[in-house]
């Protein structure tokens, strides 16, 4: 990019945050405006004021108690019926403020939310534009310097973490019960959470089932995990743990035994994500009973245990892993991006090594469970970081690099119809749990919490249409426009829809960090209570069980979404126009990005909306 | 070789142990042990449509100390004694809230949710049999309320012969300097008659003929207003929010939320619902005596609750005697 163009840019974007807006100041007015709590929604959901404005708020409720917590200010009313409550205040800050319900009221308390919208809506509007402005950058941004070829050239080669073979990570990563020891812990935590969500108190947000798988968590893997370390998660994942100890009759040692398992080889037409694709999508499509329902948790967890270690004594190494973990599917998809790799030192070392000790195992290692030879893998996805290999290898060839955001996906090479819709349907979910979980439509939670009636089956079946048909069709439109020229020419559509849809995983981990930080934020205390208290028996291990529900940086919510939103969008367009040079040879060629980037912005506009929008 | 058998016996521990120590926790074998003459009981507070109070029924010997252990099962509930001047504790869902209680008498006490927690809140009701040091659980006959002791038949309609069309008030009584006639002045005599018989009553007394009708209502509820007292009427006022506004609405206008499930339209056309406080022409036309066996026996079929195991006659009075205050501006 040139010089001039960056200042452009630069000055836009200054411009759209910090120029006056000019819209005609109105005077202001008192508002008195009753809002009526019921199970799980305000009645009005919304209340729209302009900046000034007095507002003199009348709660009330219709069936049980409920709290009104308002977002950014130092605002919180309980009302019971028979009981309303009363406050004013006066709407200083133009914007979208949530205010959500205090007092557990029922399953979906976590979720009732209503909003009060200040107009002018300046941070929304200034989001909205800052994000046409990042994206008008980042395509015409042509990735720097270019090799000949005009692939892209890193700026630096990987670099691996091991500054020498004797270094202090390698030989920790060489030992192997520090990653015994944490998965056994973590399934300790795994067993308290099944216990609790089967024994413990129903309410879920005072259950450590609910509070510790789904926000602590998710939280921790979707926020962190996932973006700066990829799969390690599923290095210490208990669920696949004790089929694997049945399967080596080992636990932390190499037993050199051949595994024990009948060793049937997973089916050749299964060795894809597409199972994961449909039980990510069938269990989306309970969410909000099984992210509410302690008991359902519990059973979901439990299921995959079995299902876990059943598969592997039937199936050799970790199949359920790699083909069936609903989670997986998208860590690994996800796991592109993060900025660490396991890979080999050197490939050709690696081909002339006949032993291949890295798949099949010696004594210092097993052979990988993932079905992984390291000498030929060039993304993240597929790859645990279980570190058997880096044990086995007996020439020191395998090693942990650290690397650039996102550098598997400047590859063109490897990706697969499975994984494009898998970046479709979690981009998808995002989207829809950002509106139905997190959104003010009372209605909408509760069809899509009430399983097995008309008002669900509706829900689901939109859910579906929009997962599988609707938001799939609008991106192979875009895509479809990118390469209008070669529109008959068979097989290129495919493989351009499946080399455009790396922008998917920026864009899609992007509307998950925007969602997921308005639930850890927002949730995120009832941890711990739920520490102290894991069943709701009424006990106080460490003082904790009574530590209210604080909802954290309320007044940041938003224009932290806005940010992670901004920067996935800047990050898509930026591949988009890196992945339509791809499609040219080599040459410039932002045409060819332009449809896709439109659906980049047209999917972060929604979001924003969703999160800020008037 | 080492390591594995240790590795075996964490996960051992983990496997068997963490179960173990649940269910070891659970049945109460790290609990303190307890103190000599209480006894822990536990309770789960859910809603009717959930179950309602589990156990329902609580058998205790008298002279035990009690210390209920009540877990909160689904939305927000209280938890008190009929009766019983012990503030009630709220029972938070997923927690667990605690009521120390020590029967001063053998006998049936009833405890109930004094939190609106369902259209069927108040179904959330349990007993607690304290049984006698003979074994015996007495039931003693009540002296009969009021109502009973007049004959009245409480669930005959009371329309006003006489109602006032303007808020009566006593600050205006009170100004015209009149005395009022010595019936009217007696609390006890006043609890027997409407506004509107007073009214009548004091119609035809020749000493008030020089009064309008809306003067002559201001003198009825300067009668009811001196029949009760401020410290009555925040103690009326108190019961009432707790326990009655739901339904008939904090203004007694019977426009509380809890009521509209109850809002119908009977085969007679006649529409039904939690009582309007505020309209003059039904509420003149009863008695404190009728307004407090409504309270005690509740109105069988409407949805009107009994609350005769739940308030002390004191209690029942006082709410009475706030129940005016929608008529009357005191």
């Amino acid at each position: 990019m040139s010089a001039r163009r960056a200042l452009i840019i630069l000055v836009l974007a200054l411009a759209v945050l910090l120029v006056p807006w000019l819209a005609g100041s109105t005077a202001p007015t008192q508002h008195t405006i009753v809002v009526e709590a019921s199970n799980f929604a305000y009645r009005p959901a919304e209340i729209r004021v302009n900046q000034g404005d007095r507002v003199v708020l009348e709660f009330t409720s219709a069936d049980v108690v409920h709290g009104l917590s308002l977002d950014g200010y130092d605002l919180n009313l309980k009302a019971e019926p028979g009981h309303s409550a009363r406050a004013e205040f006066v709407a200083t800050a133009p914007g979208t403020f949530r205010f959500r319900c205090s007092v557990t009221c029922g399953p979906l308390h976590p979720f009732m939310i209503g909003q009060l919208s200040v107009a002018p809506n300046w941070p929304f509007w200034r989001a909205a534009a800052l994000a046409v402005v990042v994206g008008v950058g980042a395509l015409g941004y042509d990735g720097g310097r270019k090799t000949a070829d005009g692939r892209q050239k890193m700026d630096e080669p990987p670099s691996s973490v091991f500054r020498r073979p004797s270094s202090w990570l390698r030989r920790l990563l060489r030992l192997r019960w520090p990653q015994w020891l944490l998965t056994v812990l973590l399934l300790a935590g795994f067993i308290l959470a099944v216990l609790a969500g089967l024994l413990g108190t129903s309410v879920g947000n005072r259950n450590f089932a609910i509070v510790f798988v789904w926000i602590v968590w998710w939280g921790l893997l979707i926020l962190v995990l996932v973006p700066f370390a990829g799969r390690l998660w599923c290095s210490v994942c208990p669920i696949p743990a004790p089929g694997e100890w049945l399967q080596r009759r080992a636990l932390v040692t190499v037993s050199g035994k051949k595994l024990w398992t009948l060793g049937k080889r997973w089916p050749r037409r299964l060795r894809n994500i597409w199972l994961q694709n449909a039980g990510f999508l069938l269990l989306a499509l309970f969410s909000l009973p099984l992210l509410t329902q302690p008991a359902i948790t519990a059973l979901v967890l439990l299921a995959l245990l079995l299902l876990a270690t059943g598969l592997s004594l039937v199936y050799e190494r970790r199949v359920f892993c790699r083909y069936l973990c609903p989670v997986g599917g998208f860590v690994g998809l996800y796991a592109t991006v993060a900025p660490l790799e396991l890979r080999v030192r050197d490939p050709q070392v690696c081909a002339s090594h006949t032993e291949k000790a890295c798949y099949v195992g010696n004594a210092s290692g097993y052979g990988c469970p993932w079905f992984v030879f390291p000498g030929s893998l060039t993304r993240n996805t597929p790859c645990g970081l279980c570190a058997e290999c880096l044990r086995a290898c007996p020439l020191d060839n395998v090693v942990i690099n650290l690397r650039p955001f996102g550098a598997d996906l400047m590859q063109e090479r490897g990706w697969r119809l499975d994984e494009t819709f898998k970046g479709l349907v979690m981009l998808t979910c995002a989207v829809l749990y950002s509106a139905v979980l997190l959104g003010p439509w009372g209605e909408l939670k509760a069809a899509a919490n009430a399983v097995m009636t008309p008002a669900w089956l509706g829900y689901a079946l939109a859910f579906l249409a929009l997962n599988a048909l609707v938001v799939p069709g609008v991106f192979l439109g875009a895509v479809a426009l990118s390469r209008w020229h070669e529109r008959r020419t068979p097989g290129a559509l495919r493989r351009a829809f499946v080399s455009y849809a790396r922008v998917l995983i920026p864009l899609g981990l992007a509307a998950w960090t925007a969602f997921s930080l308005g639930l850890v934020l927002v949730n995120g205390s009832y941890a711990l209570a739920a520490l102290a208290d894991p069943f709701g028996w009424g006990w106080n291990l460490l003082g904790l069980a009574h530590v209210p529900w604080t909802p954290l940086l309320t007044g940041l919510i938003p224009t932290l979404q806005a940010l992670a939103l901004i920067g996935g969008l800047a990050a898509a367009v930026g591949l988009a126009g890196h992945i339509a040079r791809e499609q040219a040879g080599g040459q410039r060629a932002w045409s060819g990005a332009l449809p896709v980037s439109l659906f980049c912005l047209g999917v972060t506009l929604v979001l924003l909306w969703l999160v800020m929008g008037p | 070789m080492k390591q594995e058998h240790l590795a075996r016996l964490l996960l051992l521990v983990i496997l068997v142990g963490l179960p173990v120590a649940v269910w070891a926790a659970r049945a109460g074998l790290f609990a303190p042990p307890a103190t000599a003459g209480e006894r822990v009981i536990a309770l789960i507070a859910a809603a009717p449509e959930g179950g309602g109070w589990q156990p329902e029924t609580v058998r205790v010997a008298l002279g035990e100390r009690l210390r209920l252990r009540i877990s909160g099962a689904d939305v927000v509930h209280g938890f008190a004694i009929g009766q019983a001047d012990i503030p009630p504790v709220t029972v938070e869902p997923g927690r667990v809230a605690e009521f120390v209680f020590t029967p001063p008498a053998p006998g049936r006490y009833t405890f109930y949710c004094t939190v609106w927690c369902s259209p069927n809140h108040w179904r959330m009701r349990g007993t607690l049999e304290v049984v006698g040091p003979d074994g015996v659980l007495p039931s003693p006959t009540p002296q009969p309320p009021l109502y009973q002791q007049l004959g009245l038949d409480i669930d005959a309609p009371h329309i006003a012969a006489h109602f006032p069309r303007n808020t009566p008030s006593a600050a205006r009584g009170q100004a015209l300097g009149l005395p009022l006639p010595g019936d009217l002045a007696d609390p006890e005599r006043l609890r027997r008659i409407s506004p509107s018989a007073a009214f009548a009553r004091l119609r035809a007394d020749p000493a008030y003929a020089h009064l309008g009708d809306d003067q002559v209502w201001d003198l009825v509820a300067l009668a009811w207003k001196r029949s009760t007292t401020p410290e009555r009427l925040a103690q009326g006022q108190a019961i009432y929010t707790a326990n009655c506004a739901a339904c008939h609405g904090q203004s007694g206008r019977g426009d509380g939320p809890g009521g509209r499930a109850l809002r119908r339209t009977d085969a007679m056309g006649v529409s039904q619902g939690p009582a309007n406080f505020t309209e003059a022409r039904t509420m003149a036309g009863g008695s404190a005596a009728i307004y407090q066996g409504k309270v005690l026996r509740g109105g069988m079929g409407t949805g009107m609750p009994y609350w005769g195991p739940i308030l002390t006659e004191e209690q029942t009075w006082a709410v009475v005697d706030y129940l005016w205050t929608f008529l009357f501006d005191y």
